[in-house]
């Protein structure tokens, strides 16, 4: 699976956070997904997502992929990243 | 046609043979012309002009030229076309929608005006003003004002009605900040919630509360979120909101915003410019003096 961020409407930064408008809908995004939308500026593969986010925010032991893969469905379920193979 | 003016105050224009009459406001930077027909026209205009006194198009010109500063960017935004809001007396509402404001009882009509000309400025001014759901009252002499930000109902009248005699009152529904960070007056009656009157609220003419307008530019100088609660006793709680939280809390009290470009950026410039946005606790407008005292104080 690849992952991309999809672009927003207006978005406002500060730290690590960020919010959006995207959809008609204004959401808090937190700051892994923040890191994960940076990381997927273009397609990227969710092995390769994984490790990245990993060195960044530390390890959380399982299966990383597996995990990633959940956080990856919420976000595209807010529109925030789609996938493709 | 004919539309003379009638002798008195306040201004109302007669149109035409059959009775029927012109209220001009200017609200949020819009004219919007309120038209009334029907048995009894002339009269019910009288009493929108005097719920109204402070909107009256040729009145609050003087407040929205003081609110726009010396560069008359309020001006510039009201050059558009005239909006206008019907109301038929005597009609009932039969058929599909049309727009048309029909009645016979005074104050449910005066009330549904006021929710009319509220759509109708927002919708005209979606995309240029900021517009929040809110109140507002302003330092007489500096300009600061103070932002009270509210769902319906549940507060932001009230304080416009304590607090505001010692202020410039500017609304008790919407404010509107224009891109150089002027407030728009939306001088509309107070609209007050009587428990005898079967959720009908009374639009209250803002000199009777002893409200008045601006002489000044207006700024917000502070934003507050209201979060009143019946029978708290004690000091209120105030709760400093960073940057992004103020922005999911602001969000959903506010009216195009989802057609306004880079709406986030502007209200997060706009937080950060006045010191960031609180949320208050409080048991009644009374207590909330000091903070509307300290944040109107602040040098606009």
């Amino acid at each position: 699976m690849r992952v991309r961020s999809v672009p927003v409407l207006d978005e406002v930064v500060r730290d690590d956070e960020a919010v959006v408008l995207v959809g008609g809908q204004v959401l808090r995004v937190s700051p892994l997904a923040h890191s994960l939308r940076t990381l997927a500026a273009d397609w990227t593969g969710l092995e390769e997502l994984a490790a990245r986010l990993a060195e960044r925010h530390g390890d959380p032991g399982g299966d990383v992929v597996e995990l990633l893969r959940a956080v990856v469905a919420d976000l595209q379920g807010a529109g925030l990243v789609e996938t493709g193979e | 046609m004919e539309s003379p003016q009638v002798t008195g105050d306040p201004p109302v224009e007669v149109a035409g043979e059959a009775e029927a009459a012109v209220v001009p406001l200017h609200v949020l930077d819009t004219d919007v012309d309120v038209v009334v027909s029907g048995p009894g026209a002339t009269e019910f205009a009288r009493t929108v002009a005097q719920r109204w006194h402070l909107a009256v198009a040729e009145l609050a010109g003087g407040a929205d030229g003081a609110a726009a500063g010396a560069e008359g960017s309020g001006s510039e935004a009201s050059k558009g076309e005239v909006a206008s809001v019907e109301v038929e007396l005597g009609g009932t509402a039969q058929g599909p929608p049309d727009g048309v404001l029909r009645g016979t009882d005074e104050r449910a009509v005066l009330q549904r005006l006021t929710q009319e000309v509220t759509r109708t400025a927002i919708r005209a001014r979606t995309g240029d003003l900021l517009m929040l759901h809110a109140g507002a009252l302003a330092h007489p002499a500096t300009g600061a004002a103070v932002v009270l930000v509210a769902p319906g109902g549940t507060g932001k009248s009230t304080a416009c009605r304590v607090l505001g005699p010692e202020r410039a009152y500017l609304t008790d529904e919407t404010v509107g900040i224009r891109r150089d960070g002027t407030i728009a007056p939306y001088l509309k009656p107070i609209s007050t919630r009587r428990p005898d009157w079967g959720g009908v609220k009374d639009e209250v003419a803002p000199s009777e509360l002893g409200l008045v307008a601006p002489t000044v530019p207006v700024r917000p100088a502070g934003i507050v979120l209201l979060r009143r609660e019946d029978g708290r006793e004690g000091a209120p709680e105030v709760t400093p909101l960073d940057t992004l939280e103020a922005l999911t809390a602001l969000a959903p009290e506010s009216s195009g915003f989802m057609n306004t470009e880079r709406p986030l950026t502007w209200l997060a410039e706009l937080l950060e410019a006045t010191g960031g946005a609180v949320r208050v606790t409080y048991g009644g407008a009374e207590d909330l003096v000091p903070l509307v005292d300290e944040i109107c104080g602040r040098l606009s």
